[in-house]
């Protein structure tokens, strides 16, 4: 609610405030700079607000907020000592072996990662790597996913797989907000969009205004992107 | 007299020679990874209080040559202090402070350049701080460090050598004494780099293959 966000006096974002369901999936569009990756490093609670606040329903005031909030990132982060089967594992320790095989199984079978589980993650494509950090946050069964310009590098049929999933994952329950500049996805997966331009909120609704946008920067942005299609 | 002659005949001398190298090199490289390793993760800590002074000092001490620091210790520093202190324990002093700092250096790079991107990951994944340390921290930073550290322990071993210079009784003085006795040069000291590319070429070895192995290249594909 009303996050405001500056680096090095540059103010990135002037009062945001967003609200993610569990069951819904956000789709966060703006122009870059527009300050879509730093708020939702404010929402995964990664860095604090200069003003306003993160509430998360399940999580008290000063508890842990991960992995009931995680987060892929643009730049994916896998661990490069680990197997990408490792990656996926390491963060289900806690569960016991019959559990954690489970979630690894299942997340493997919906996202394909058969081929290239058991390489490392300079070993296989850019596209492959995403998956497997996506992999990695929903086998923690997460409230909330971030997902940072993910569809990015996935193939076709990758991209259209994820995005089944993620229904899948919000019908379960996980609220899904997603960065991405792949306008088809934006509409014809996501809920609802909300679009960011200079550090606000400039428009916000069901995926079908992006037909109509009303802003004159959203306008643009969507020109700008049915050019490149 | 052939190299293998000499190594026959004067084998109780080498192997004397050789064992005082190898408790000179124990002593240095002991004290150089646990002072060393110490100091660079204070100096990260406290950067200002530790870091820089570190920083001064290991530049200056870069400076000066090896031999000089163990001459100075043993003639002038002793001759100020009116003491008389062993030539082992002063090559192990002089060597181990070298090592010290080029261990501190070798592991100040490696914790500046590591990555905090895969600390953060970690923690969106609910991982705590012990297992990021343990599965995440440590890891990378061993597989950065090993390469150079060896060749650290390399350089420390071979820089033993000097130790000759202020009487101590290590492979190389042997090596001088043979030499002086058998008048065959080529071979005493043919047999001496023999044994140090036995000693070393396998650590460098061991190096560089770690060094292919874990600093894999991780650009995209």
């Amino acid at each position: 609610m009303g996050l405001k966000k500056a680096y090095a006096g540059e103010t990135v974002l002037k009062g945001v405030s967003l609200a993610l369901e569990p069951g819904e999936v956000v789709a966060l569009l703006g122009e870059s700079g527009a300050g879509k990756s730093t708020l939702l490093r404010l929402l995964a609670m990664l860095e604090r607000p200069d003003e306003g606040f993160v509430n998360l329903d399940e999580v008290p005031p000063g508890g842990v907020p991960w992995p009931v909030v995680t987060m892929v990132f643009q730049d994916l982060f896998l661990w490069p000592h680990l197997t990408n089967r490792q990656n996926i594992e390491l963060p289900l320790k806690k569960l016991n072996r019959s559990d954690r095989e489970a979630s690894v199984a299942k997340v493997i079978e919906w996202l394909d990662l058969g081929r290239f589980i058991a390489r490392y993650p300079n070993e296989v494509s850019r596209g492959q790597r995403q998956a497997v950090a996506i992999a990695r946050a929903l086998a923690l069964s997460p409230r909330y996913l971030l997902l940072d310009e993910v569809t990015a590098s996935l193939d076709v049929s990758r991209a259209a797989k994820l995005a089944l999933l993620l229904k899948e994952v919000a019908a379960a329950g996980t609220g899904v907000l997603i960065i991405t500049h792949q306008l088809p996805f934006a509409r014809s997966w996501s809920d609802r969009f909300v679009f960011l331009g200079g550090g606000k909120v400039l428009e916000a609704g069901a995926p079908s205004l992006l037909d109509a946008p009303e802003s004159p920067e959203l306008r643009r942005f969507v020109a700008a992107l049915n050019r490149l299609v | 007299m052939s190299t293998l002659t000499i190594l026959s005949k004067h084998s109780g001398e080498l192997l004397a020679g050789l064992l005082v190298t190898l408790q000179l090199c124990a002593v240095v490289w002991t004290v150089s990874l646990g002072v060393g390793g110490a100091l660079a993760v204070l100096s990260a800590r406290f950067p200002r209080a530790v870091g820089y002074p570190t920083t001064i000092f290991s530049l200056l001490l870069s400076g000066v040559p090896i031999i000089v620091l163990l001459f100075w210790l043993h003639y002038p520093a002793q001759a100020l202090a009116e003491v008389v202190v062993r030539p082992f324990i002063t090559a192990a002093v002089a060597l181990s402070v070298t090592g010290v700092f080029m261990v501190a250096d070798a592991v100040r790079a490696v914790l500046g350049a590591f990555p905090s991107q895969y600390v953060t990951a970690a923690k969106v994944c609910g991982l705590s701080e012990r297992q990021i340390l343990v599965h995440i921290k440590l890891p990378i930073i061993a597989r950065s460090l090993a390469p150079a550290l060896i060749l650290v322990g390399v350089g420390l071993f071979q820089a033993t050598l000097f130790a000759s210079f202020i009487s101590v009784d290590e492979i190389f003085r042997v090596t001088q004494r043979i030499n002086s006795v058998t008048y065959r040069p080529v071979e005493a000291f043919s047999a001496l780099a023999a044994f140090c590319v036995a000693v070393c070429v396998p650590f460098i070895l061991l190096s560089r293959s770690l060094a292919r192995r874990y600093s894999r290249d991780l650009s995209e594909r």
